[in-house]
């Protein structure tokens, strides 16, 4: 093979390499994009915090959605969950906090919440159920009104100034009796 | 199948060899001279510069309980300092970040780490902070947004008046 054949060919590859690049770069953004959309209460489905479980690839993605402007004093917890298949109940303890509080977010609007001030637990004990739905179920002793447009979302649980960094008492979440995320202390 | 594995071989596999890291570094530029400006745009778009306001409902998941102020700042005329008043709340904090909306490091203060002067608390924002009290350390981010959050607050919260502090006044 002769060298001017050979260079030749070399900047072929080189030039259809760089052209190439952007491709690969848009196919990766595509891919770890529907892999994150697709693992909404599929795959282990688990509260995760923000700064705790920064090293997971969908909380690096939730950095730039849901976790924009956390505060250092204040632990963010979320649970990827569908708001459009049911409403969904909440079962925990109270949290040894200054304060705290719940909401939901399908996207990065400002939405109700509700918080340790206004939560009403069972009497003689420290348990609350919570209910996120569209409309207050008559059973529901505290509860967020869901946007009737919120499909995929995150519940998320904020705890200002916590007595203790961890473990945080986390609630389950379940929808018509199926238990979605099972309540844990971690 | 031949021709498969000789076009994988002998054609794709060498401009892969060459779009890989043309790739990394393309993400690499893209990181640190698109993201920033795009963010700072996104940022400018949703804030006014030096002057508090609550954020649109859109924007920066917020949440019912809590009361938002938010600006952007700039560093580069000088120091931003910001004087309020304690809020009628149990809980209320502020927090500088950058154009990557990291949370930067000696940029947050809060209720108990804000020091108050009969009823009233004056902030810097500034590249020399260097630990100060009642100051935001803006070494890492000499632009970027300020937010100012109260928790359960009963009554109105007081807007925070805004300077800029000229550099050697």
């Amino acid at each position: 093979m002769d060298l001017g054949r050979l260079l030749g060919e070399a900047l072929a590859i080189s030039w259809q390499g760089t052209l190439m690049a952007p491709v690969l770069l848009g196919l990766f953004a595509a891919g770890v994009w529907l892999w994150y959309q697709s693992r909404w209460e599929t795959k282990n489905p688990n509260w995760q915090e923000a700064i705790r479980d920064w090293w997971s690839p969908r909380m690096q993605i939730e950095r730039w959605i849901r976790f924009r402007w956390i505060h250092p004093d204040t632990l963010y917890w979320i649970a990827h969950v569908r708001f459009d298949q049911g409403p969904l109940v909440l079962e925990g303890q109270t949290t040894d906090a200054l304060y705290w509080s719940f909401t939901y977010y399908a996207s990065t609007e400002v939405n109700d919440s509700i918080s340790s001030r206004n939560i009403v637990v069972e009497p003689g004990t420290d348990r609350f159920r919570i209910h996120f739905a569209q409309e207050r179920p008559a059973e529901a002793t505290n509860f967020v009104k869901v946007r009737p447009d919120a499909k995929k979302g995150v519940i998320y649980f904020r705890i200002y100034e916590p007595a203790h960094l961890y473990p945080s008492r986390l609630p389950r979440v379940s929808r018509g009796g199926r238990v979605l995320i099972e309540r844990v202390d971690t | 199948m031949t021709g498969v594995l000789d076009f994988v071989l002998h054609w794709l596999l060498p401009r892969l060899a060459v779009a890989m890291p043309v790739a990394v570094g393309l993400y690499y530029v893209v990181y640190k001279y698109v993201i920033p400006p795009v963010v700072w745009g996104e940022y400018r778009k949703q804030m006014k510069q030096h002057v508090l306001q609550p954020p649109d409902t859109d924007h920066g998941a917020g949440s019912s309980d809590l009361v938002y102020l938010s600006m952007t700042y700039d560093t580069a005329q000088g120091d931003i300092e910001i004087t309020g008043e304690v809020p009628p709340a149990p809980y209320w904090q502020m927090g500088i970040y950058d154009e990557y909306v990291r949370a930067e490091p000696g940029g947050h203060l809060n209720h108990r780490t804000t020091v108050v002067q009969d009823g009233k608390w004056k902030v810097r924002i500034t590249p020399n902070a260097h630990g100060a009290p009642n100051t935001l350390d803006a070494d890492m981010a000499p632009r970027g947004i300020f937010i100012y959050r109260v928790a359960l607050p009963e009554g109105d919260v007081p807007t925070p008046t805004v300077t800029v502090v000229p550099r050697g006044s």
